[in-house]
């Protein structure tokens, strides 16, 4: 099973808009390290607006501005669902 | 349970969320040059009108914001019940000297929820069993059934011995002590007489820790963000020197190596930068030198002792010198909350605590010796040094005071990412063990490798604790005489500075940042141009 790739911008903005927070909470959330590879990103072409739309974070293929933790973990939930039941057959994680 | 300002750390909450907009808004509104009368309106482009965010309802989030502005422009709070507008005597904020006056840490009335202050309640998880255990074993008859209901708690009898929590199968009955209170390590908060917090300022240390443990963002510090931003705006000679505490490694992101950070501090206007471990080492060599005399002192001494000693018998402990008594100890004085506590709780220990300036000035010293116009901003995770350069002593050193959050503020209003900056050199001009002064044990531990080292004394008993209250249980053991160390370190913050209430970054992760930046110095043991002299 390919793992989620979880990117989360620590451009200055970002990390003081709470991308920090969000890359810390996910890397010491041991559940998540079998499914899930989080990476931290430089900004994307400005993609935070000027801190706007910051904190970015792209979950999969998904693009989330103004991220905050319940909402990426909300969308890792709803992308690793389906891998993990599919997959092995094993018990899903509370959802 | 972790204490209650761990619970909330390293998380984003609504309450970080409005304390970082209104420092970026102000940071704005300053460098857009606006008029001092204009700040009224600021309020208006942080808060929702209509759509309360964070509140009840937009009104009162606009009056708590108001107050803050004013604590943010390092002015005193306005009354509420008045309608003082922001603006009131705002002019005199828009200045590069200094207006930031005591007190430094602040409860915003209109944002405070009034919570108990210590109380021990029974929750609606009990099941009015048939055992009822609470009311067997509370020793002052305190809980009764009322109308055969739920189990109650009469609050005038209760003595929160804590029996009863101990005692329900169903742990429905807690504890709830006021945040702020139970971050406090000196017992400075208490209620006013309409139930608002209410800070005892001659008992306050300045430590900070209830500013991030109030779940409302009641309490906040006063900032020299606009003093700053007016030096930054001045002409290139007399713009300031960056002073970096040993905690700022990591702390704007895990891409903006130190090099990056230096870079940065440029951008906004700061003539050079220099890293307060420097100061850091002229104290380590300051008091590593004393313990290492006291200690050659005392060898001597009891090498007399014993001689004299020696036919009259053993266990007398008579005749040893002074300097070898159990409560001889060298405390360490780079935390001011520290300094103060120790000697307002523990007078008889006063004269234990070293006399030296801390890093911060010991750095700046060195700047001025040199340039004696430059204008010095130090930069930390630390709230207790804003109060700590208002001393009249010291104010010639440091100019002002700003927190890691305060200058990230700058970085992003001024649209300055660290993580793509080209870097600038770091000089390696530190040593480890004064860069390791940002965790806790590091300032000791510098102090007893540096005593033994550089100095030949023999290995050091050392004591350490690190929040205000563990630091007062390590003093009260000592003047028990429980423990005789040679050296003690007091550190106000969990886990020392890496935890103070100014950082943006984890504890795991900073104290990780900051061991990997020390063992890039050049040397381990410290030197020092003084060569510790005071």
């Amino acid at each position: 099973m390919e793992p989620i790739r979880v990117r989360v911008c620590v451009g200055t903005n970002c990390c003081f808009a709470g991308g920090e927070s969000i890359i810390e909470a996910l890397e010491d959330d041991a559940d998540l390290a079998s499914f899930v590879r989080i990476e931290a990103m430089r900004c994307l072409d400005k993609t935070c607006a000027g801190g706007t739309e910051s904190p970015i974070v792209t979950v999969g293929e998904r693009l989330v501005k103004r991220a905050t933790l319940e909402v990426v973990m909300e969308e890792i939930e709803r992308q690793a669902l389906p891998l993990i039941v599919g997959s092995s057959g094993k018990e899903g994680r509370d959802a | 349970m972790p204490e209650v300002f761990e619970r909330m750390r390293g998380l984003y909450t609504p309450c970080t969320d409005i304390r970082r907009k209104i420092f970026i808004g102000i940071t704005r509104f300053v460098l857009s040059g606006k008029k001092p009368e204009d700040i009224d309106y600021l309020p208006f482009s942080i808060i929702d009108m209509g759509k309360p965010t964070y509140r009840c309802c937009s009104y009162k989030e606009l009056s708590i914001v108001r107050q803050r502005v004013r604590l943010a422009f390092g002015l005193p709070l306005i009354e509420e019940r008045n309608n003082t507008p922001v603006s009131a005597g705002i002019g005199q904020a828009f200045t590069r000297s200094k207006v930031l006056a005591a007190p430094i840490v602040n409860v915003i009335t209109a944002a405070c929820e009034k919570c108990p202050e210590d109380k021990v309640i029974v929750t609606n998880m009990c099941q009015t069993c048939m055992a009822h255990p609470c009311s067997i074993v509370c020793p002052v008859n305190a809980i009764s059934f009322p109308e055969g209901g739920q189990a109650f708690i009469d609050q005038k009898k209760c003595v929160k011995c804590m029996k009863c929590v101990k005692a329900c199968p169903y742990q429905s009955i807690t504890r709830m002590v006021r945040p702020c209170a139970a971050a406090c390590g000196v017992d400075a908060i208490h209620s006013d007489a309409d139930g608002y917090a209410s800070i005892d300022q001659d008992k306050c240390v300045n430590c900070g820790l209830c500013t991030v443990s109030c779940p409302f963002a009641a309490i906040s510090d006063k900032t020299e963000l606009v003093q700053v931003l007016h030096q930054l705006m001045g002409p290139e000679e007399s713009r300031p020197y960056a002073l970096l505490a040993p905690s700022f490694v990591g702390q704007f992101g895990r891409l903006a190596s130190p090099g990056a950070i230096a870079a940065g501090l440029r951008a906004v206007g700061f003539r050079g930068t220099r890293e307060v471990a420097l100061g850091a080492d002229c104290d380590t060599i300051l008091l590593a030198k004393r313990i290492a005399e006291r200690k050659a002192a005392a060898a001597v001494g009891a090498a007399v002792a014993e001689a004299g000693a020696a036919p009259a018998g053993v266990g007398s402990g008579a005749g040893l010198p002074a300097s070898a008594a159990p409560k001889a100890f060298l405390g360490t004085s780079c935390c001011p909350s520290w300094v103060m506590t120790a000697r307002r709780h523990f007078p008889a220990f006063a004269g234990n605590i070293a006399e030296s300036f801390t890093p911060m000035v010991e750095t700046a010293r060195l700047i001025k010796e040199k340039d004696p116009d430059a204008r010095v901003v130090f930069i930390g995770p630390c709230i207790a040094k804003k109060a700590e350069a208002l001393e009249p002593e010291l104010r010639p050193f440091v100019d002002h005071v700003l927190t890691f959050e305060e200058l990230a503020a700058i970085f992003v209003a001024k649209d300055i990412d660290l993580a793509a900056i080209d870097p600038s050199e770091f000089p390696a001009e530190a040593s480890s063990l004064g860069r390791g002064y940002a965790v806790a044990g590091g300032v000791a531990g510098a102090i007893a490798e540096t005593a033994e080292q550089k100095y030949g004394a023999p290995p050091l008993a050392v004591a350490k604790a690190d929040t205000l209250r563990n630091c007062r249980t390590m003093l009260s053991e000592i003047k028990a005489g429980k423990s005789s160390p040679d050296l003690v370190e007091g550190m106000a913050c969990p886990g020392g500075c890496v935890g103070g209430p100014g950082t943006l970054m984890g504890l795991a992760a900073a104290k990780n940042e900051v061991g990997k930046f020390a063992a890039l110095s050049a040397a381990r043991l410290p030197e020092c141009e003084c060569g510790g002299e005071e």
